[in-house]
């Protein structure tokens, strides 16, 4: 095994799993998100003489993964409307993730999604995530900003039901 | 979360990754599955950047050659979904079929079609090449359709290129995957491929799928047309060395 191979292995095993729940966790799908996290891992892969040295390289394979999805996602959003909880609860029940949540999370604009999964679930700082991005940090931390309101909001009305009970 | 956030978002942030932490994943795939679909990706981009992407080369190269007809505009190139290039032109190629997008398929193979041969990607990363070979045998533009689909070979006319030490047959490790024309066995030649005699070689008519994945690192396809017989010899040779000859080599190696 060559120096790359193995620091690519090295990679590899460590990265897999939180990516994959990161994609899951914005895609609500884990076969989907198996699939496409798979496929960001081969183009990883392919391109390992130049991603070895990027500064987020798991943000690389997040980001690239949810693009080769995107167009599965436009095709599915045009057959189907995303605004009942019954898809997410159906598609979470697969991941094991919060049906609330995730049906927040999925109604979120694409960007402030991405945003969330770059800054929350990977953990990258607002300069990271801003230039894994392509946009300014203030941008990043206002689509933060919203996305954060969007989400407590849409998941307040359960919280307090509960508490009520 | 750093102090560059807003302080009320800390609970639900780690709601937010507390719920990550509660999502079931799979056994991760094996590394081997995942570094052959990255060499094939890597091929597939090799190929473009060398200068298949124009159609002007293609054209450039179909008139050198001497080839009959015209190229269409975007003959021989990665055209998008819905491109077509067809006409009187002696090379068509046509958009991937749909569904053949997806992760791990070829991003825009589509079908090349000429005189001699058809060349269609297929949706998982394989391709399917129909030889009819009616017509003379052009090895640059079969060489060319195949560095479009992401396949590394040489080809040539009436030379035929080994390595020593040979990698091992193509047909024997899944690289090339034959169906023969019906009516075989075909004159004698050995073209039944058995587990303990591969093929060889094509001829007109032959079905062949190619797995560019199963290419072994460090080597490539080759073929050698044979005008006298209409005949497609093929093995894998280590591009930085192999010899060449006008004499064909012993048929089939296990």
């Amino acid at each position: 095994m060559s120096q790359d191979e193995a620091e690519f292995a090295g990679f590899f095993a460590a990265s897999w799993e939180p990516c994959l729940r990161a994609v899951a966790a914005s895609t609500g799908n884990m076969t989907l998100a198996e699939e496409q996290t798979a496929e960001a891992f081969a183009r990883a892969w392919a391109s390992w003489h130049k991603l070895s040295r990027h500064p987020a390289p798991r943000a690389w394979v997040v980001r690239t993964a949810l693009n080769a999805g995107a167009s599965w996602w436009r095709r599915r959003s045009k057959e189907t409307a995303l605004t009942g909880d019954d898809i997410a609860a159906a598609d979470s029940q697969g991941i094991g993730l919060d049906s609330a949540l995730l049906t927040a999370l999925r109604r979120l604009p694409a960007r402030q999604r991405e945003v969330i999964v770059l800054r929350v679930f990977l953990d990258l700082d607002i300069d990271t995530t801003a230039r894994q991005l392509g946009i300014a940090p203030g941008t990043v931390r206002a689509h933060l900003s919203r996305a954060m309101t969007a989400l407590r909001n849409e998941l307040a009305p359960a919280t307090t039901s509960e508490i009520e009970r | 979360m750093s102090d560059d956030d807003y302080p009320d978002d800390s609970v639900l942030t780690q709601q937010l990754r507390d719920s990550l932490s509660h999502v079931a994943t799979s056994e991760r795939p094996p590394l081997a599955q995942i570094t052959s679909r990255g060499r094939a990706h890597h091929r597939r981009r090799l190929a473009a950047l060398a200068g298949f992407g124009g159609a002007g080369v293609a054209a450039g190269t179909a008139l050198a050659l001497g080839l009959t007809g015209a190229l269409s505009t975007g003959a021989l190139s990665t055209s998008g979904p819905g491109a077509h290039a067809g006409g009187a032109g002696t090379t068509r190629t046509t958009a991937a079929p749909a569904g053949s997008t997806g992760a791990g398929s070829k991003a825009s193979a589509g079908t090349i079609q000429t005189a001699a041969f058809t060349l269609t990607g297929n949706a998982n990363g394989t391709d399917t090449l129909v030889l009819t070979m009616k017509q003379v045998f052009d090895p640059a533009v079969f060489q060319q359709a195949l560095a479009q689909h992401g396949i590394p070979a040489l080809v040539k006319t009436g030379e035929f290129c080994t390595s020593s030490p040979a990698p091992a047959n193509p047909a024997a490790i899944g690289v090339l995957s034959i169906q023969l024309p019906a009516g075989l066995p075909h004159k004698g030649k050995a073209m039944v491929a058995t587990s303990a005699q591969p093929s060889s070689e094509l001829i007109a008519d032959t079905k062949t799928v190619i797995d560019p994945a199963r290419i072994p690192t460090g080597t490539e396809l080759f073929f050698g047309y044979s005008s006298s017989g209409h005949a497609l010899f093929f093995d894998l040779i280590y591009p930085g060395s192999y010899s060449c000859s006008s004499d064909k080599p012993p048929m089939s190696r296990g």
